[in-house]
């Protein structure tokens, strides 16, 4: 397998384990001080709601996959693709979750985008 | 759920998240020197006995479950900009500790930065509250 080729299936593991996570959290609820004070129940939450756990196994495959491949490119190349995460998550965010983007903060999207492409050309 | 600008404990978080995320990535990356041309299950039995990946993933452990909660906080599409200013640290990093960054990826890092300082500065980017979430 190409190094990008490695790359983007991590990049994917990580976006679907973020958003595994977003809406496994938005069940959960909102955790402040009180919650944190009462770990145990806390952390029953958490397992309840089962996209959270299921979220951190997608995450935990993700960095496994990553320690491959750091081994066998910089960690300049690399990681400036997990930049495709940032976008993709954010564009879900939009699609899955109802939240809105103004017009310069798409253009914020297109330029992030943007950069990733200049990186892995500079492989 | 809160608007980032007047959540601070929820943005000190997502900083802390940040650092201790960048700090992993640069551990892992050096506990991962000298595996390139082993396969890769040889490669994880080799760097998951190694310190310095024991202590990045460890670091990286710490990021998720302190970002866990950022996202039990704040929109996601409001904190993930701020989480993607590791993307700056962590190549000026790689730099420094002697990795060779060209042209054209210094540009690619420009780019993401720019276009993170765009995503975040937007007027509205907080949840509309209560729409049955």
């Amino acid at each position: 397998m190409s190094p990008v080729a490695g790359i983007l299936g991590t990049v994917s593991l990580v976006i679907c384990g973020q958003l595994m996570l977003k809406a496994g959290m938005k069940r959960v609820g909102p955790v402040g001080t009180e919650r944190l004070r009462r770990p145990g129940a806390l952390l029953w939450d958490l397992a309840r709601s089962p996209l959270v756990p299921l979220g951190f196994v997608v995450y935990g495959l993700s960095a496994l996959a990553w320690i491959v491949i750091l081994s066998r490119v910089e960690l300049s190349f690399a990681y400036p693709f997990l930049g495709l995460a940032y976008a993709a998550v954010v564009v879900a965010a939009v699609l899955v979750f109802g939240e809105r983007l103004a017009p310069r903060q798409w253009l914020g999207v297109v330029l992030v985008v943007a950069g990733v492409v200049a990186v892995a050309a500079s492989g | 759920m809160s608007s980032p600008g007047r959540d601070t404990k929820g943005l000190a978080l997502a900083a802390s998240s940040v650092t201790f995320g960048a700090v992993g990535q640069l551990l892992m990356k050096a506990g991962t020197t000298g595996l390139a041309s082993e396969g890769a299950f040889a490669v994880l039995g080799s760097a998951l006995t190694r310190p310095q990946v024991l202590l990045g993933l460890t670091a990286y452990v710490l990021s998720s479950v302190m970002w866990l909660v950022v996202l039990s906080r704040l929109d996601l599409a409001a904190v993930y900009p701020l989480g993607s200013t590791s993307y700056a640290i962590v190549v000026v990093a790689s730099w420094a500790l002697g990795e060779a960054v060209g042209p054209l990826r210094w540009l690619g890092v420009v780019l993401i930065v720019a276009g993170v300082v765009l995503v975040s500065s937007g007027p509205s980017s907080h949840s509309t509250g209560a729409t049955g979430r």
